[in-house]
């Protein structure tokens, strides 16, 4: 699979969330393909598990552990999914992008990451990643979007420290930093 | 949700192993037939599509198949095509394809309808039309659309294939007739012409409907307050029902919503 | 006093590295610490007869079991007001933690 543009291995253990996979083991190379017809018990790690604890990505958060809540989202070949309910091995052949993909390392900020920052759409910032991730899907749907869509396409992302009314501003300040 | 004894140990960066779901061995065919023949010749066995309600189910350990047969590696077995008027979702169609999906909107609104009303979009990208069918949670807007519209679903196994109408087709709570070796490859929603609509009532936008129907001209699918979704008469819709009490509502409440959903629907 | 930040729009110093994925969160800490939970009584109100963690204690991977009488309620001279001996010892009511 791809991540943020690199391509790693199968995670070794099939029952492996993707998430955990990404959050926990950072430079895990040559470790078992997956096999993809096979029975080696190999891939089925969620995907947030791979994500976090093999390639060491913990930008992804893992917060209800069964799709609810939104923290765990990624992209996957461009479009928002929930990593906590894939098996990290369903991302072969795939492209995954992560929260730490979106801007490379000192490179400024994606528009949805920098209108985000501008109208203090985050407090604690757990929530974050999930929820500017969940936007990119949006606005990449919807590059002028309604309230109603933006209400819509944020209610998948659980938030317990800005009662949301600054997302949706950090939404549409993204939609107008996008399109410049 | 706290689950007692669910955590193992954290282990060092790099040696941390922790997995959720029971052991199984992950099997992916990547033709029809290929799964078909895990199907017949593996005991206990469970398809993953979307995933997006089997894997919370293996991650909380509520389902623990000694097989997992993935078929996301079967290629052309995500069509949505125009048959006999309506149309046809194929296996691997994703929630949000039917959503966007112009022939849908074309032949058979009310499905597009529906579809928006399962969760959120970023589950719809995954999970699939046919896997909620055949998951069959009594509380799901698909089974009673499908249902309300008379279609039917067709299932592949080793042995041949089979039609079976949504009438023939749920059974209890999450329960189908679709034996153990049988695969459902497609959907068949009958095109919705004349009157349709589809409501639900739920504590928040997104989640399982505490009470729902689907009118269908004249015809009134119930969900949420019985084991499978039921046709109701719409005049009399809570008549012979049973709703089950829980956390979230009175069976009272339901019977109450029942009404209220169905007042809504034949309102225009 | 200065009186410059009356009024000003304040940005915050943090966003970037949230932003950014670069947060540590206590999941994202990884000292090799050990993880822990709690069993409740599955009852609201009811007398504890008996409390057996043997095969708790025999789970692999499993490194401590700890009931109250385990822990050093009562010597040591730090205020531990939890659990009550009614919680432990007698009759739980709501959830005893």
């Amino acid at each position: 699979m791809r991540v943020n543009g690199t391509v790693h291995p199968a995670p070794p253990d099939p029952r492996r969330l993707l998430s955990d996979h990404l959050r926990h083991d950072l430079g895990l190379t040559g470790t078992h393909v997956g096999c993809e017809h096979g029975v080696c018990g190999c891939c089925t790690i969620l995907l947030d598990g791979a994500l976090r604890h093999d390639l060491g990505l913990t930008g992804t958060h893992v917060g209800c552990e069964h799709g609810v809540c939104g923290c765990c989202t990624i992209l996957l070949d461009g479009a928002p999914v929930r990593s906590c309910l894939m098996l990290a091995v369903q991302a072969e052949g795939h492209e995954v992008t992560t929260i730490e993909g979106l801007a490379a390392p000192g490179a400024p900020l994606h528009p949805v990451q920098q209108a985000f920052h501008e109208c203090h759409g985050l407090q604690c910032g757990f929530c974050t990643p999930g929820f500017v991730m969940s936007v990119v899907g949006l606005l990449g749907q919807h590059p002028d979007p309604s309230p109603e869509q933006v209400d819509e396409g944020i209610s998948g992302n659980l938030c317990r420290c800005t009662g949301y009314a600054s997302i949706r501003r950090a939404v549409h300040r993204a939609a107008e930093l996008s399109k410049r | 949700m706290a689950v007692p004894g669910r955590r193992g140990i954290a282990l060092p960066r790099g040696g941390d192993n922790r997995v959720k779901p029971a052991p199984f061995a992950y099997h992916a065919p990547t033709s029809i037939e290929e799964a078909c023949s895990m199907l017949a010749s593996l005991e206990d066995a469970k398809v993953l599509a979307g995933g997006q309600s089997l894997v919370p189910l293996l991650n909380f350990r509520l389902a623990r198949p000694a097989h997992l047969i993935d078929i996301n590696r079967i290629p052309n077995l995500n069509r949505i095509y125009e048959q006999d008027g309506g149309v046809v979702v194929q296996a691997l169609a994703r929630q949000a394809e039917v959503e966007d999906s112009k022939l849908v909107g074309q032949r058979c609104p009310l499905l597009g309808l529906a579809v928006r009303l399962v969760a959120h979009r970023v589950i719809r990208n995954r999970g699939t039309v046919c896997g909620s069918l055949a998951h069959a949670d009594p509380a799901s807007e698909l089974p009673a659309t499908l249902l309300a519209l008379n279609g039917h679903l067709v299932a592949r196994s080793a042995r041949g294939t089979r039609i079976i109408p949504a009438t023939d087709f749920f059974t209890s709570v999450f329960e189908t007739t679709l034996a153990p070796d049988e695969l459902v490859v497609e959907a068949w929603f009958p095109a919705s012409t004349g009157k349709y609509a589809i409501a639900e009532e739920s504590r928040r936008h997104g989640d399982f409907a505490l009470a729902g129907g689907v009118r269908y001209g004249d015809r009134l699918a119930l969900f949420g307050v019985a084991p499978t979704p039921v046709l109701a008469d719409p005049k009399n819709p809570t008549s012979g029902l049973h709703p089950s009490g829980d956390l979230e509502a009175t069976p009272e409440f339901r019977l109450h919503l029942v009404q209220v959903v169905t007042d809504r629907l034949f309102a225009a | 006093m200065t009186t410059r930040w009356f009024g000003a729009r304040v940005q915050r110093v943090e966003d970037d590295r949230l932003l950014r994925g670069r947060g540590h969160f206590t999941d994202d800490i990884d000292e090799g610490a050990l993880e822990s939970c709690i069993v409740r009584s599955p009852y609201a109100h009811a007398r504890i007869k008996s409390i057996d963690v043997s095969a708790a204690r025999a789970l692999p991977g499993v490194k401590a079991v700890y009931v109250a009488d385990d822990l050093p309620f009562g010597h040591t001279d730090l205020p531990i007001l939890i659990p009550h001996p009614n919680l432990t010892h007698g009759r739980t009511s709501r959830c005893p933690s």
